[in-house]
């Protein structure tokens, strides 16, 4: 029997599905950009629809997806293997998504929700079913919950994630998840109610 | 039950998570408390509404427009796209220099170039775009086989003066391994030039 060493190199077409000995940080650049492209084809409709129930303006959505996806390009490399990649690209949807509508409302003095709804009404050739009046209610309630009740309650309902899958995204303990959702829920019951 | 707790469990009740003892607690509470049922009712309907909320899909160039600016932004400094057009051009070119330099030197097995203009090595394509070139110079009479995954490709080959180009070839999406052999008997020369290339998926990748 021969005895050696043997270096076990992991098959870099098989990177997204986390290999133990898999480090991006030496990838070559085009093992990078296929990781890339799978990366972007798991997540980019869910991510998109995540954003769109946030923001509620479709032009807007996509360019933040795209926003988004860039910084998890130029990011990759840095990418540690602590995380599944999946809840970092979450995790990198949040953060701008947060921060892109902390901007909008300071803006919203200027611009109501309403004047942008309006425009998208204006704009948009095709009718969704999105476009629906009670989905278009249901849209801005949902907008107007506060950051931590809104991110659980769309995560829960309209990306259909567990409480546990949640609660890894958000690094928050199950049972916080489990309370968010519930004073989210009743926060937006209250919120249809009040409008007419 | 109070009151409260009831509402309090009142989407988990209608999600059915609630355990057998609490549903059977609060059934008993609703059939006597008319605003608890109120509640319930609107809890149900509420829940209806976020359960059937549709998926917003994104547009299909979305996906284009974020490798153009990612993965393709690198590997785009050259665009081969434009290729099919110039080999015609870059065929007539290398006839001109092949005329005039006739004669001059006899044929010898290495002075046979043959260049694999597309695809690049590790190219991401999308299929409309997977196309193959090789120019061959000088333009003596070849034979060219086309492998792919290790089934010859019979159809869709275009031969021409010095050249050679595979359009319209339906191509499935994931990794493809490309052979192309080319032979000139006149200079009794033969090369193999291999590539791999990854085509993505069809309908969502569309250009816009
Ligand atoms: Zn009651």
């Amino acid at each position: 029997m021969a005895l050696g060493v043997s270096l076990v190199l992991p098959n870099p077409r098989l990177a997204h599905q986390a290999h133990p000995l898999y480090n991006p940080r030496v990838m070559a650049n085009e093992d990078l950009n296929q990781w890339f492209i799978e990366i972007l084809k798991h997540n980019e409709s869910r991510i998109f629809n995540l954003v769109y129930w946030q923001i509620g303006d479709y032009e807007e959505a996509k360019d933040l997806t795209q926003e988004i996806f860039l910084k998890v390009y130029k990011n990759l490399k840095k990418f540690r293997k602590e995380s599944r990649v999946e809840t970092w690209v979450y995790r990198i949807a949040l953060n701008h998504i947060h921060s892109y509508l902390r901007k909008a409302r300071h803006r919203k003095g200027m611009i109501s929700w309403e004047t942008l709804d309006g425009e998208r009404t204006d704009v948009g050739t095709v009718d969704p079913p999105e476009a629906r009046p009670e989905y278009l209610q249901l849209r801005q309630k949902i907008r107007e919950l506060p950051d931590p009740f809104r991110e659980v309650l769309l995560l829960f309902y309209f990306d259909e994630k567990s409480l546990q899958e949640i609660s890894e995204l958000l690094g928050i303990p199950v049972g916080t998840v489990k309370s968010r959702l519930n004073r989210a829920r009743a926060m937006l019951k209250k919120a249809l109610e009040d409008t007419p | 039950m109070t009151h409260e707790q009831i509402q309090a469990l009142a989407f988990e009740y209608v999600r059915g998570e609630v355990d057998e003892a609490t549903r059977q607690e609060m059934q008993e509470h609703l059939r006597i408390c008319e605003s608890c049922r109120r509640y319930v009712e609107e809890v149900q309907s509420l829940e209806h509404l976020l359960m059937e909320a549709p998926r917003v899909s994104p547009p299909p160039s979305l996906r284009a427009d974020i490798l153009q600016q990612t993965v393709y932004a690198r590997r785009r400094r050259f665009s081969w796209r434009w290729l099919p057009a110039l080999v015609p051009v870059l065929a007539g070119l290398l006839l001109v220099f092949l005329f005039l330099g006739r004669g001059k030197q006899p044929l010898e097995a290495t002075s046979v170039t043959v260049d694999l203009l597309s695809p690049e090595e590790s190219a991401v394509l999308f299929p409309e775009d997977f196309v193959v070139i090789a120019a061959i110079y000088p333009s003596l009479p070849f034979e060219a086989e086309i492998w792919i995954d290790s089934v010859q490709v019979q159809d869709h080959i275009l031969k021409g003066n010095g050249y050679l180009a595979v359009t319209d070839l339906p191509i499935t999406p994931g990794y493809h391994d490309l052979w192309l052999i080319v032979r000139v008997p006149d200079a009794q020369f033969e090369t193999r030039l291999e590539r791999t290339f990854y085509i993505l998926e069809t309908e969502e990748a569309r250009r816009p």
